[in-house]
């Protein structure tokens, strides 16, 4: 017994078979199956009864003339569309190559929020006057450098002793500098900066060991420049106004190839759709 | 005047050089279009647009079988009436058969009134399988079977694949035969019956 794949198979070879639809090889296999099996014979001959039954249903005669009326079709009407077909094929791909590269140039400069994100600040605050804004846009990507020297800062408040107050400042203004690269105008106080390449530095000063009091002095004077820190660090936390006032020439190109895709888009598949109803 | 040159006209807005192509054609759209109906007033809706989207499209035929292309456009038109009946269904096709013409179109001067009631009958009953298959099945054993066109052919007309083709064709064969069977011991007169050789 045959499975129904089987049977599919071979029914479909039987009425290739009557439309003289196979190949020569599978002609002869197919009549040599036929020899051996009666009842394929016989269904070929139904098929072929069939087949030839239909062919001889007569033809109706047209019950009208269905020719045009000269006056109201002198003339076909244009198809633009239809016409157009083929270039808006082209047209679609085109753009819609394009948008993807925008699109890709725009992620791989950062612009949605990806690993490129410095490199996208780079390009966008190249109009940016002052070195500060780089620096607050730069800020954040750089926090365990800041807090290490804020720490560092502190441990050297802790441990200083009165004359170390000075130290303890230079320790704070080592925290202003790390956070702000070299070539950075972030207003910083006065002090030695090499101190703050290497905060560690000022837990290594002698320790005066008396002077509690002073030593306590210690953090409330170096609260100042934190204060300070702290206003830079919330100016590297707000958004770069110019960034973010002035959309970027590639962003407008962005959104102009986005819209020229959707409506070539458009377009095309009306066109398409025309076409295929032919 | 050839075909090419009739159509080259037409394109160029000569109505009475389409015309000539409707004469030519509007039979054999008219008949495609019945069998896939089985209703001659939709099929004769149907090949009035079958021509006029046609004259309204003729600047986008490209070359190739003006006939296929009208055959194209003749199985779209019934696809998108087939559709439309679905969704607002219109009196049963038993009833059209009724009020059809009492098939005088199957005479012929040579027939018997007894042939005549049999070519009659048979008629009858391939058109009431016929209308029992699936709309894609019809389409392709009317442009096969009725028509005449191969498989190639059809699967540039109905826009499927050729083993698609096949297999609509097929199973379309397979369901028609068992039809003709049933309907065989009253409908069909001794002479057409399927399992009498040499028919």
């Amino acid at each position: 017994m045959r499975d129904r794949g089987d049977r599919d198979r071979l029914q479909e070879t039987l009425d290739a078979y009557l439309d003289n639809a196979l190949t020569p090889a599978e002609r002869a296999r197919f009549e040599a199956q036929m020899t051996a099996d009666p009842r394929l014979r016989t269904e070929v001959e139904q098929l072929r009864a069939l087949r030839w039954q239909m062919r001889a249903m007569p033809r109706r005669r047209v019950p009208r003339s269905f020719a045009l009326d000269p006056a109201a079709y002198a003339r076909p009407k244009a198809q633009p569309l239809l016409q157009l077909y083929p270039v808006l094929r082209g047209a679609t791909a085109l753009s819609a190559f394009l948008l993807i590269f925008v699109l890709a140039l725009g992620a791989f400069q950062g612009q949605f929020g990806g690993a490129g994100a410095p490199a996208a600040a780079a390009v966008t605050s190249t109009t940016a006057q002052d070195s500060a804004e780089i620096a607050a846009i730069e800020a954040p990507q750089q926090p365990p450098a800041e807090e290490s020297a804020a720490m560092t800062a502190d441990e050297a408040a802790r441990t200083a002793s009165p004359e170390t107050t000075t130290v303890t400042e230079e320790a704070a203004a080592a925290e202003l500098a790390a956070p702000a690269p070299a070539g950075t105008s972030v207003p910083v106080p006065e002090g030695d900066l090499s101190l703050g390449a290497s905060p560690p530095e000022a837990t290594l000063l002698p320790n005066a060991g008396g002077a509690i009091a002073e030593a306590e002095l210690a953090p409330t004077l170096a609260a100042e420049p934190t204060m300070e820190l702290f206003a830079v660090q919330e100016a590297a936390n707000a958004p770069a106004p110019e960034a973010v006032a002035q959309p970027s020439t590639l962003l407008l190109v962005q959104i102009g190839l986005g819209v020229l895709f959707l409506v070539l888009l458009a377009l095309w598949l009306l066109a398409r759709r025309r076409a295929r109803s032919l | 005047m050839n075909e090419e040159t009739l159509i080259e006209r037409a394109q160029k807005g000569d109505i009475a050089a389409f015309n000539r192509l409707v004469v030519q054609y509007q039979e054999l759209v008219f008949n495609v279009a019945y069998r896939i109906m089985s209703d001659p007033a939709a099929a004769e809706d149907v090949a009035q647009e079958t021509f006029i989207t046609a004259h309204q499209s003729l600047r986008s035929f490209r070359g190739g079988s003006f006939k296929s292309w009208l055959i194209r456009i003749a199985t779209n038109r019934c696809y998108d009436e087939l559709r439309r009946r679905k969704r607002r269904p219109q009196s049963s096709l038993d009833e059209i058969m009724d009020e059809n013409e009492s098939f005088a179109f199957l005479r012929s001067p040579q027939d018997s009134p007894e042939t005549h009631r049999q070519r009659v009958e048979l008629a009858l009953a391939i058109e009431s399988c016929l209308k029992d298959l699936p709309d894609d099945q019809r389409v392709v054993t009317v442009l096969s079977d009725v028509e005449g066109y191969d498989y190639q052919e059809i699967a540039n007309i109905t826009r499927v694949s050729l083993g698609t083709v096949k297999s609509r064709i097929s199973r379309a064969r397979a369901k028609l035969r068992d039809c003709l069977q049933s309907l065989g011991g009253e409908l069909l007169p001794v002479a057409y019956r399927l399992d009498s050789k040499g028919t």
